[in-house]
This record gives structure tokens, C-alpha cells and sequence, in this order.
């Protein structure tokens, strides 16, 4: 009777959990670096990231789809053997676990922030983490309808914005010169990696209804995402200029406070816009909780469903206590997108394998 | 289901007073089962039958009058239910259980001597109401009539709308005393094998002692019964199960109830009411916006009241501040107590309302309005504009077509009241969060229950036609998701007779 038997997710589904995961946290955290690299010029770095980003998943899961007949971790343990696919489990896990830790964390630093008196970041991230654990548990049927709705409400809303900021929309502060050129391609290089989330992309791909599909639904959910993250960089450095877009924690949100909403029954429209990075670390997660489980399974060789989640929402929850240091120096997020795009060529060993396997047995 | 009540399901014996005395011990102290000796010129006969149960024109007219005054001396049951028993529907039966079942539900069963078979005559006669008016789910237009408790009246109700051959009608028995009667109503070439399939498995499967109500059958059906949310449709209108019969869904007829189960539900469907297909589309679609916007603000609004006045009051215009601020100064409470005291006194008047007599319940209406909106303000209990708030969230909850769905949604607004009192706007966001998850993990029948908001791909997302919008008639040429595939399209390409 189910539409999506054994846990599996249709192509609409994988997309939209992509969207609602990524945009929100990309949209906290890559702006303020991209400005930093490339100026005025960041929307552009952000284009060219986005589309070589979205080509990179394309082609991989393509390769994935003619390897694949089973789910990433079962694949891999098949081509991989035991141990090697423990290895490669439990560097994913760690990263999987860093990368939703540390993204949860500046999430609750903005909640924080924006909503002040109502909860401090640690309870923030602890109530975010058992909301985590609930969304997880109903499983990746449950997440994926959610992520539907979420990324709907988020695209609407993050184009309401922009709608409302293009009236003083000036030209003139988005121009760049040609020799920003080099600027522009390192900004691209750290969008890119920003954007390689490959956990997400690979292991939920697996699971989708029509696996011949889904790099078609990859591909078009990181040009949305690169589509609106463009936009919403190229609009905040015309709002708030380089240095100060560079300050600006969630510029994207910030120009609600600076844009005139005729009609409206709420001042700082800002704060209650914040709900939309909410939601988008809620997704993000649940997802990487239920992700994270199901590799600790492998590991373990176990079904203790429970067990397995309750354990991973508790490693993403005490990742997010470190803090993350958006405004300092040294930042953790930065730091991972960078290693997002090693993580990519480590999980692109199975299906490699896989495909090398599968050609030897034909050849055979 | 065997009748365990009378532990065996013994054959009839041939000897009539053997058989008088099996059914006499068994019913022993139930006065109402009427047993009367007779004799068809010269052969003794024994009719039985559940007093005021049964029409009497029934067994005095074709049956009785038949057999022993203008009919002829017949040597056995099959005889005389070919020859002198005039009415329309009857059985032979071998077992005394079938005998009592029969008795029961107001059959009338002849018994010969010499014969181990009984005769079951159709003589169900039971006091009814007449087709009463719809009360949960009023209409300004479209028709008034409703279900009624006798189930086999409901079953004629939906017929008398589809006059099909595909039509099915599944009859069975549920409720191991009760033996209360179930119809599964579906059509045959739209519904879904599976799903007609696994409707009447579960039906088979309760073993309880009575089924008095639908509402005993939706919760036994329900996959999730921890969940506030309805996961079937209950409707007391004819055309309502009619119409979603046509869609390929299933209706379940449970005798004594005027609530008829409709399987597979989704969210969306609570928000339909039968008057938005009798009316032009654009009106009805604008209600259609309402009633969501109704549902949003009914579970949402005191909870971001507080938020906003308690945590973030910077928010709020400055005029608009100040005005609460003022209204507040007096009142003695915070502001969650005031947002819950107004509500619990409103739930209490809703409840009360209900359950009084009409005239008295409208007095209870006046005088709970005025001490509401007036001496509760004047007083200093609460500040008007809590009072603006809980009647406005109230007044939304009764613009949503269905009672089971308002229901849960008034329990839904306590959680996002608490939530947004503990964590402010933080717990706002939350609890919608959570109540969206908890929607997104319920399923009905294999249907996502947030469908088509969520999985609208699975139908080609046809089925928006009729969600937030209601699309004009002649566009919604599909069937929504639950028909069986090759049955997808229920209007011709000419689009229901468009003009030349």
C-alpha cells in the first residue's frame, strides 16, 4: 500500500530535502566568507561554485545509478569488504556529525541573538537535537515530506524578501573589473565546496524511488540554491555594501529590517524571518541524525534503531557545543567546507568501485 | 465470526419441539422474542421473531395470512418459501445460530416439522427517525439530507447516487455481542484491490465486544492512535460519501450510526466541504484560502500573542505596545494565565453549548458572551485584547468544515500556547516544527496524510486542482490519487460539455 516502500524517497523528495537542508545554513554562513574572497563580485563566485557543483553531483550520481542496485552503505560494503567500509563509515559519520554540529551551533548563535530573552543557544541546540531525534526516527519518509514543505516555505519567503529589496536594487555596486578574475575563481573554489554536502547528496540519492532520476533532481536543487544564494549575495552587498555585508551574520534576513513592507502588523520583520534558518537547521539535523544512525547501524551491525539515533543527535549536540566562532577568526564551518570537497572524492570511492566491479563481471 | 454468545453452531433437528426448546433455553429471559405455534393445514409450524423489531405487515400479510389461510398444506421449507411466503428476500438455514443471528437483527425465521432447515424471512422493521438534515456539516446549498442510524437506510442513501454496476456493496458483522452490521461500499473498476482488501482484513480482524458507533470502528481502523489527528473521514452526508466513492475511496456503513467512514483521508480533505463543488469556483476557492487561513490562525495565534507580549514585545508596532501595555496594567495575572484562563472559559461554553438543549444553549451563548467579552474585561481578570484573541482563534476553529479535525486542532494550540510561554518565539517555531513532523509521519491506507502538499508528484500534482484552490469543474478532469491506475481520468476531454 506505501508509495515509497522500504524507506525510499521519490526524486521531488531528494530535491527538496537538498533545498531545505542546505539553503538556510548556506545562507548563514557562505555569503560572509564568499564577500570576503571576491567583493562585489561574490554572486558570481557563488554562480560558477553552484553550477560546477551541481555538474560535479550530476555526473557522479550518474555513475551512482549504473553501479548501484542497493543503498550506499550497502553497496559499499559489498565492494569495499567490512573493514575498509568501517573506515570509510566512520570518517563520514565524524564528518557528517562536525558539519550538522557546527551549523546547528550557529544556528542557535543566531537564535540567540534574534530572539534573546526567549533561550540561550545551548538550550536552543539541546531542543533542536530532540526535535532532531523525533524527525529521525519517523525516518527518511517523514524528514523528505517535511523538507517538502520547509523548502517551499523557505524558496517563497527568501523570494518575498528579495522582491521587496529590488526596488533600490543600484547596479552600479555589484560591477567588478576584470582583475577581480582570480578573487572571483577562489570565491567559486569555496562556494563549490561549500555546496558539497555529498552525505546528503549520495546516500539519500541511493534511496530514492528511480535512482535513474535522481541525478536530474540533485542537479536542479543545487542550481536553486545556487540561483537564490547568488541573488541573495548580490542584493546584500547592494543593501549593506562589502565591509558591512561581510558583518552581517544572515545578511539575506537582515535586509527584512531595512526594507519597507508596507501594510505590516510587525516591526523587525527580521526576527520572525529568522524562523526560516530555523527550520532549515531543524532539517538539516534531522536529516544528518538519521544519516548518522543508519551508518552507526552498519558499523555496528546492528538494527537498534533508538540506540543509534538517540547516540548521533547526542554527538551532533555536543559538536554544537564547541561553538562555532562565526564572527572570529578561526571558523569551523569555513573550515569544513573545505573538507567537504575531500569527503566527496573519499565517498566517490564506492561507486567507483562499484562500477569497476560491475564492468569486470560483464567482461568476465 | 462465530457466535460465540450460544458457543456452537449446532444443526437444527427435525423434530419442531427439539428446536422450540434449543431456541427457548437460549433466549431465556428475553421476553421480547416472540415464539408462536401455528399449523399449515395440518403440518405444525413455528414462527419466531424479535418484537417491535420486525414489521408486523410483514409477517401477518405475505407470511402468516399466506400459510395458514389461502395457501395449501406444503411437505417442506423450500416448498413453502417458493409458494406461500410472498416477500421479496428470504433464506434457507441449516444452524441455530443462524437462526438467533437472524432473529436478532430482526429477521423472522418458520421452523417445520419434520424439516431441519429454517425459512429466514427479510422483515427488518426497526423504529427510525426518517432521513434527518445535516447538523456537523451544514449547507446553504446543495441537499439537506443526512445519514441516519440504520445502516442498511445509509447503504440505500449513497446508492441512490450512483446508480452503477460497479457499485459493491461487502456486508459483515463486527462486535462479537454487538454483531453490529458493516457495509463496504466502494466502486469496483475505481477503488484499489489492495486497499478494498485491507479495509475488510482490518474490518475481520476487530474482536471486541460491541461495535455501538463509527467512532468505535475509525479508532480500531486508525493506524497511528496515539495521534490527536483524524486519520479517517467521518461524514453524515449522503453525497459526501457518494462523491468520494467516485474518487475511488471506500465507505464504511456501521449500522447505528449516522456517521459514515470514508478511507483514505488526508489532510486536505478536512478542508473540503460538499458545498464547494455546488457553488461557482472562485467564491469557493476564496473559502477554500479562508478555511486554511482559519486553521492557521485558530492553532496559531494565542501562542505568537504570547511569544510576541511576553518575549519580543519590540515587535509589535509601538502604538499597538503601548495599547496592550495599557490594557494589561490592571490585570493581575501573566500572560499565559490570562490567554488560558480565556480559553478554557471558551472551550467550557463550546462544551456546554453542545450539550445543552438548543434553547438553552443559545441563552448560554448570550450570557457566556457577555461575561467573556464584558465583566471578565471589566473586572480585571483578562484584557480585551486576549479576549480578541481567544474568539478569534475560536471563531476560525468553526469555520473548518470538519468537527474531528477542529478538535484536534484546539489540542494542538495548548501545546504551541505552552511552548511559546517557555521558549518564546523559539518554542513557537518549534511546536509548528513538531506538529508539521508529526503530519508528516502519519499516513492513511498507504497515502501521505499531508498529501498533496507533500508527494503531489506521486499524481502528477493533479490534485492541487482541489487543494488550496478549488479549480474550476471542468478542469478537474482526473481523479485524485486514490483511484487505481487506468481509471485516473473521470471527465471526457471535451471537459463536461463546454458550449460551441
Amino acid at each position: 500500500m506505501n508509495f515509497s516502500k522500504n524507506d525510499k524517497i521519490s526524486n521531488n523528495q531528494l530535491r527538496a530535502v537538498i533545498i531545505a537542508a542546505l539553503l538556510g545554513n548556506l545562507a548563514i554562513s557562505a555569503p560572509l566568507k564568499i564577500i570576503s574572497i571576491s567583493g562585489s563580485a561574490a554572486y558570481l563566485s557563488v554562480l560558477l561554485g553552484g553550477v560546477a557543483a551541481a555538474v560535479l553531483f550530476y555526473l557522479a550520481i550518474k555513475l551512482m545509478g549504473a553501479s548501484f542496485t542497493k543503498s550506499y552503505e550497502d553497496t559499499a560494503q559489498e565492494v569495499l569488504g567490512r573493514w575498509f567500509s568501517v573506515i570509510l563509515f566512520l570518517v563520514v559519520f565524524i564528518h557528517i556529525v562536525l558539519f550538522s554540529g557546527f551549523q546547528l551551533s550557529a544556528a542557535c548563535t543566531m537564535v540567540q541573538n534574534s530572539m534573546e530573552r526567549g533561550v540561550n543557544s545551548v538550550a536552543a541546540a539541546l531542543i533542536l537535537s530532540a526535535a532532531a531525534v523525533y524527525m529521525a526516527f519517523k525516518g527518511s519518509e517523514c524528514s523528505s515530506r517535511m523538507s517538502e514543505i520547509a523548502s517551499v516555505i523557505m524558496v517563497v519567503f527568501i523570494l518575498f524578501i528579495f522582491a521587496l529589496s529590488l526596488p533600490s536594487f543600484d547596479v552600479e555596486t555589484v560591477k567588478f573589473t576584470p582583475h577581480e578574475g582570480v578573487n572571483i575563481i577562489n570565491g567559486s573554489m569555496f562556494a563549490a565546496g561549500s555546496l558539497c554536502a555529498s552525505e546528503y547528496v549520495f546516500i539519500l540519492s541511493a534511496k530514492a524511488n528511480d535512482t535513474k532520476k535522481s541525478a536530474r533532481a540533485v542537479f536542479w536543487a543545487f542550481i536553486v540554491i545556487t540561483l537564490i544564494l547568488s541573488l541573495g549575495t548580490m542584493l546584500s552587498v547592494n543593501a549593506f555594501g562589502v565591509k558591512e555585508a561581510q558583518r552581517k551574520i544572515w545578511p539575506v534576513i537582515e535586509m527584512m529590517n531595512y526594507t519597507e513592507f508596507p501594510g505590516s502588523l510587525v516591526e523587525r520583520q527580521e526576527v520572525l524571518m529568522s524562523g526560516f534558518y530555523i527550520i532549515s537547521s531543524y532539517i538539516l539535523t534531522g536529516v544528518s541524525v538519521y544519516i548518522a544512525s543508519s551508518l552507526l547501524k552498519k558499523i555496528f551491525k546492528s538494527s537498534k534503531n533508538a540506540v543509534f539515533v538517540i547516540l548521533s543527535a547526542a554527538a551532533v549536540f555536543a559538536v554544537s557545543l564547541f561553538g562555532n566562532g562565526i564572527y572570529e577568526k578561526f571558523n569551523f564551518i569555513y573550515w569544513l567546507y573545505k573538507y567537504n570537497v575531500i569527503i566527496f572524492f573519499v565517498m566517490m570511492i564506492v561507486p567507483l568501485a562499484a562500477y569497476i566491479r560491475r564492468n569486470k563481471k560483464c567482461g568476465n | 465470526m462465530k457466535n460465540t454468545n450460544f458457543g456452537d453452531d449446532m444443526n437444527l433437528y427435525s423434530e419442531l419441539y427439539e428446536n422450540k426448546q434449543k431456541i427457548k433455553d437460549v433466549f431465556t429471559g428475553a421476553d421480547d422474542i416472540v415464539m408462536r405455534e401455528f399449523d399449515n393445514f395440518g403440518v405444525k409450524c413455528l414462527i419466531v421473531f424479535a418484537d417491535n423489531v420486525v414489521s408486523r405487515t410483514v409477517i401477518e400479510n405475505p407470511v402468516l395470512t399466506n400459510i395458514m389461510v389461502l395457501g395449501e398444506a406444503q411437505s417442506n421449507m423450500e416448498a413453502v418459501a417458493t409458494k406461500l411466503v410472498s416477500v421479496g428476500e428470504t433464506k434457507l438455514v441449516k444452524t441455530f445460530e443462524e437462526v438467533f443471528d437472524a432473529v436478532l437483527i430482526g429477521d423472522t425465521v418458520i421452523i417445520m416439522e419434520g424439516d431441519k432447515r429454517a425459512l429466514v424471512i427479510s422483515s427488518k422493521g426497526w423504529p427510525s427517525r426518517g432521513i434527518p438534515q445535516a447538523q456537523t456539516e451544514v449547507v446553504v446549498q446543495g441537499p439537506k439530507d443526512a445519514f441516519m442510524e440504520i445502516g442498511s437506510f445509509n447503504t440505500v442513501l449513497i446508492r441512490r447516487r450512483i446508480r452503477d454496476t460497479s457499485l459493491k456493496v461487502r456486508r459483515m458483522k463486527c462486535g462479537r455481542r454487538s454483531k453490529t452490521d458493516i457495509a463496504v461500499m466502494y466502486l469496483k473498476d475505481v477503488a484499489k484491490d489492495e486497499l478494498v482488501e485491507e479495509v475488510i482484513r482490518q474490518i475481520k480482524s476487530i474482536d471486541v465486544d460491541a461495535i455501538l458507533d463509527s467512532g468505535y470502528m475509525e479508532q480500531f481502523l486508525e493506524k497511528k492512535h496515539n495521534s490527536p489527528f483524524p486519520q479517517l473521514q467521518m461524514t453524515e452526508r449522503p453525497d459526501k460519501a457518494a462523491s468520494a466513492i467516485y474518487e475511488g475511496r471506500v465507505a464504511i456503513v456501521v449500522d447505528n450510526s449516522p456517521f459514515v467512514i470514508l478511507v483514505p483521508s488526508t489532510v486536505n480533505i478536512f478542508f473540503q466541504a460538499s458545498e464547494d463543488y455546488y457553488d461557482r469556483w472562485e467564491i469557493m476557492s476564496f473559502l477554500r484560502l479562508l478555511r486554511y487561513f482559519a486553521v492557521i490562525a485558530a492553532t496559531c495565534l494565542p501562542g505568537i500573542y504570547i511569544a510576541l507580549t511576553v518575549y519580543r514585545p519590540d515587535l509589535i508596532p509601538t502604538a499597538l505596545a503601548l495599547k496592550i501595555a495599557s490594557s494589561r496594567a490592571y490585570v493581575p495575572f501573566p500572560t499565559i494565565a490570562e490567554v488560558l484562563i480565556m480559553e478554557t472559559a471558551f472551550e467550557l461554553l463550546r462544551e456546554a453549548g453542545v450539550r445543552l438543549p438548543s434553547p438553552a444553549s443559545s441563552a448560554l451563548g448570550i450570557v457566556g458572551g457577555i461575561v467573556i467579552g464584558s465583566a471578565a474585561v471589566d473586572a480585571g481578570i483578562v484584557g480585551p485584547v486576549v479576549v480578541i484573541i481567544a474568539a478569534l482563534s475560536g471563531i476560525c476553529s468553526f469555520a473548518i468544515p470538519n468537527p474531528a479535525f477542529v478538535s484536534a486542532i484546539r489540542l494542538v494550540k495548548y501545546f504551541v500556547i505552552f511552548m511559546s510561554a517557555f521558549l518564546g518565539l523559539f518554542g513557537f517555531y518549534i511546536s509548528v516544527f513538531l506538529v508539521l513532523t508529526h503530519l508528516a509521519s502519519l499516513e492513511s491506507y498507504g497515502i501521505p496524510y499531508l498529501y498533496p502538499f507533500c508527494g503531489g508528484s506521486i499524481n502528477g500534482y493533479t490534485d492541487f486542482k482541489d487543494s488550496i484552490i478549488r479549480a474550476p469543474l471542468r478542469f478537474m478532469t482526473k481523479r485524485p490519487i486514490f483511484a487505481r491506475k487506468g481509471q485516473k481520468r473521470r471527465m471526457s476531454n471535451n471537459k463536461g460539455g463546454s458550449r460551441k
